[in-house]
């Protein structure tokens, strides 16, 4: 039972993530905000007697709203108004913060202000007055270091009395210029007329006249003031015919001069700042020429840490599936079974969940260093050192980021897009991310590389493979740029501060991306996995994956489409296999040859070129059934997703026709 | 007025933005930000390859925004180092001397002080036009990078 129901809002960088983590614990659920794909977080926590709902809105720094998550927090705030909101502002930055904090206060719902990164505002030798700040603004405004619980039980208090209202608060008045002003007024009193007395006639007015969306808003909530649009539209028109601005531009102008105005009464700054650490590090990290080559070594610690511990960890997870897949086919229970129900349950069923647990450490390890990237600021460092190259491809910096993921293993890669700014973005970096050579795909190239090619030349083939790849990101790249995937955003992009990322949220992080993709993308994966296990097994009278399964019968139906590519059915076969996971197609090959020497077998069926057409195919071709899977929960649609496969299955046909085609003719 | 599109963007030079032109979306997000008409900014770093430029806006954030969208900003250039600067026949007054003792007292024997106006007459290396003395000097690379000059209208 929930008494109240409380929104933190706040511009991105605030440590927002850090405050609701300290008030929900582990109390939180992730969902979806109506519609889209942004993350919409809440969690519940007890505050004296009551309980409290506390909703996390999306980063916005204004309620003018020009991105997505601006448009969400300002529906929710117009639609279903919280008793009450937290608004935090980055004490180090409390110019730019507090002019939503004014857009909010301005919407007259109760609320407190939290003045965030203390700890860093003090070591600055800035001083803020508490007092006075709440004074001007009329509002309670409290000091907090969120990182270190600072402050925490001084907001709960405040927060407590704000609910139960024995807090008065009185918004402040920001002046605007005369003619602005008393349209305004005018309109207020017509809205005045129309809604009840609680609504804030002001806040609304000003919607009004903004126009366009916004003005919509306002409209499809109270119909009744929809006779009020033609007046707001013509109001506006004479006041900016008075004005040197436009409407937007003069309201910030007066919000920040308000804003300007508290900072001066409340802010005392030593008027020398100490040389800081963000400087200091940026002169390396950021230097023009040896910035890439530290990110790329940031980047190579990243893999090494990822896959050293990541590797042994997958290694006992596989033992152990081994272990339980011996321990069962030897009960009475399975050998009672019937053969079909037995390699449904073992070879079905039990390898499904075995490639969905392969993938939890590589997933943790992932997003522990990726949060500890982004957390300590050098993501944005990151993406301004790589944005030129990737702007090319209609991308920016951040999806550098992602793409570099996708050459360790492409399940991250795709879940890690969400950091990225715009749907664009997110869905062009998805769609490019299964064509990087992911650590399975390279378990295959050196395998058969180093069985169909000589000692000095095996190395080059992988290389080239490597080369390939990128030449394949590129062309996709450049092929979907006159595509736009949702609306354009600009790239304004902040360079925060550095800070040492906190233990407990990079945790908190790792854990909620291993739960989502449990949830949402185990079931996916092990319906492929089964759907692959029925191809292979049925019917079930002959060798698993021989000619006369059903997947064999695909095989030789396919065979005369794959035959221009060297590939014969029993490779054809193989391929379905290496749908489930990549790394396994060695394996299939193997029984699907039924040979005891795998490799002489390889070498007697394969030339050297049709080996390389085959891995050129394997790099190309559909990811792998987790990867499909992370597509389709992180883009939430099946188009993209069956786009993804598509263009990657007609490109591998394409490549591998010119490989094997021009390598015939070369007389190879 | 000197403006962004008359001299190439570099580091170490400051701007006042006169109005958020250019790209609406762009005006938007930095109205929202903060960033308003009469702000000024100073460009800390400049990407490799040339893009995105770091802006050091005056009261402490930093931000990244691309090449074509600072020169959309409808900007009046403040000030900027003699390393930042063209060669050309504009008018600079010397602003701020380098920090540096060993650079300041060099200038000094050269004969370079505050509110002097000079024309820059080539770079790297460096040679300045003392327009009130009509004589010329040199100036090395340490100097030319700590030397604040401010644009002037040219009376001629």
């Amino acid at each position: 039972m929930t008494d109240f129901t409380v929104a933190i809002c706040a511009a991105p960088n605030t440590g927002k993530t850090t405050l609701f983590n300290r008030l929900t614990g582990a109390n939180q659920t992730v969902g979806n905000w109506p519609g889209v794909t942004v993350a919409k977080k809440s969690g519940h926590f007890q505050l004296d007697t009551h309980q409290v709902l506390l909703e996390d809105l999306p980063g916005a720094y204004s309620l003018t709203a020009t991105t997505l998550e601006e448009r969400i927090s300002r529906d929710y705030l117009l639609n279903s108004p919280p008793d009450a909101i937290i608004n935090i502002v980055d004490g180090g930055n409390l110019y730019r913060g507090l002019g939503l904090t004014l857009q909010l206060a301005m919407s007259g719902l109760p609320m407190v202000v939290v003045v965030n990164m203390m700890d860093e505002v003090r070591a600055k030798g800035i001083d803020i007055d508490f007092d006075a700040f709440s004074e001007h603004l009329g509002i309670p405004v409290l000091p907090m270091v969120a990182r270190t619980s600072e402050g925490l039980t001084n907001l709960k208090h405040t927060l407590l009395s704000v609910l139960e209202q024995e807090t008065v608060e009185h918004p402040p008045h920001i002046s605007f210029p005369p003619v602005l002003e008393e349209a305004i007024s005018d309109l207020a009193r017509k809205v005045e007329h129309q809604l009840p007395a609680d609504s804030d006639q002001t806040f609304i007015a000003i919607r009004l006249m903004e126009g366009g969306e916004s003005a919509t808003r306002v409209v499809d909530r109270f119909p009744s003031l929809t006779p009020l649009l033609g007046e707001a539209v013509a109001s506006r028109q004479h006041v900016e015919q008075h004005l040197p601005f436009d409407l937007p531009t003069t309201c910030a102008q007066c919000r920040f001069n308000a804003v300007r105005g508290l900072v001066q009464e409340a802010v005392r700054t030593p008027p020398q700042l100490p040389k800081d650490l963000t400087a200091r590090l940026d002169r390396f990290l950021m230097h023009r020429y040896l910035g890439l080559p530290l990110f790329l070594f940031i980047m190579l610690i990243l893999f090494q840490g990822v896959f050293s511990i990541g590797t042994p960890l997958q290694e006992i997870l596989a033992g152990f599936f081994e272990t339980i897949d011996n321990g069962l086919r030897d009960t009475a229970f399975i050998q009672a079974l019937p053969q079909l129900a037995q390699s449904f349950l073992l070879d079905g069923l039990l390898a499904g969940l075995g490639v969905v647990l392969s993938f939890v450490p590589i997933i943790m390890l992932f997003f522990l260093f990726l949060s500890i990237i982004e957390d300590s600021g050098y993501m944005a460092r990151a993406a301004f050192l790589m944005d030129r190259l990737m702007h090319l491809l209609r991308l920016d910096g951040k999806a550098f980021i992602s793409l570099l993921l996708g050459y360790g293993c492409n399940v991250p890669a795709v879940m890690g897009t969400r950091i990225l700014s715009s749907r664009h973005n997110r869905l062009l970096a998805m769609l490019l991310v299964p064509f990087t050579l992911c650590s399975a795909r390279l378990q295959v190239f050196l395998f058969l590389s180093a069985i169909l090619f000589s000692a000095t030349i095996a190395p080059w083939v992988v290389f080239s493979l490597y080369l390939l790849s990128f030449f394949t990101i590129i062309l996709i790249g450049l092929l979907l740029r006159p595509f736009r995937f949702g609306a354009a955003e600009p790239f304004i992009m902040e360079l925060p501060p550095y800070r040492l990322p906190l233990a407990r949220t990079v945790v908190l992080r790792a854990w909620q991306e291993i739960r989502g993709f449990l949830y949402r993308a185990a079931t996916l994966i092990v319906l492929g996995v089964m759907v692959i296990w029925f191809l292979t097994h049925t019917p079930t009278t002959v060798q698993p994956g021989s000619m006369d399964t059903l997947a064999g019968g695909i095989g030789l139906f396919l065979a005369p489409l794959f035959e221009p590519l060297g590939i014969q059915w029993a490779e054809t076969v193989a391929l379905f296999f290496g749908f489930i996971a990549k790394e396994i197609l060695i394996g299939a090959l193997a029984v699907i040859y039924g040979s005891a020497n795998l490799a002489a077998t390889i070498n007697a069926q394969l030339s050297p070129l049709q080996g390389l057409s085959f891995m050129v195919f394997t790099l190309i071709y559909s990811p792998c059934v987790a990867t499909v899977a992370a597509i389709r929960s992180e883009s939430r649609s099946w188009r993209i997703t069956l786009l993804s496969m598509g263009i990657g299955l007609v490109l591998a046909w394409l490549a591998s026709f010119v490989v094997y085609q021009v390598g015939s003719l070369l007389g190879y | 007025m000197l403006d962004a599109r008359h001299i190439p963007l570099r580091t170490g030079q400051t701007y006042r933005v006169h109005a958020l032109g250019g790209d609406q979306r762009i005006a938007d997000r930095l109205l929202q930000m903060g960033i308003l008409p009469g702000v000024e900014f100073t460009i800390m770093r400049i990407g490799p390859m040339g893009n995105p430029l770091e802006l050091a806006i005056a009261g402490g954030q930093s931000i990244a925004l691309r090449n074509t969208d600072v020169l959309a900003l409808d900007c009046e250039l403040l000030s900027l180092p003699l390393s930042a600067a063209p060669p050309g026949m504009q008018h600079y007054q010397v602003l701020v001397l380098p920090a540096h003792p060993r650079s300041r007292r060099k200038l000094e024997t050269l004969g370079l002080h505050l509110k002097n106006l000079i024309r820059i007459e080539a770079t790297r290396p460096y040679q300045l036009r003392l327009l009130e003395e009509n004589r010329s000097i040199r100036l090395g690379q340490t100097e030319a990078e700590s030397l604040i000059l401010q644009p002037i209208e040219n009376h001629d």
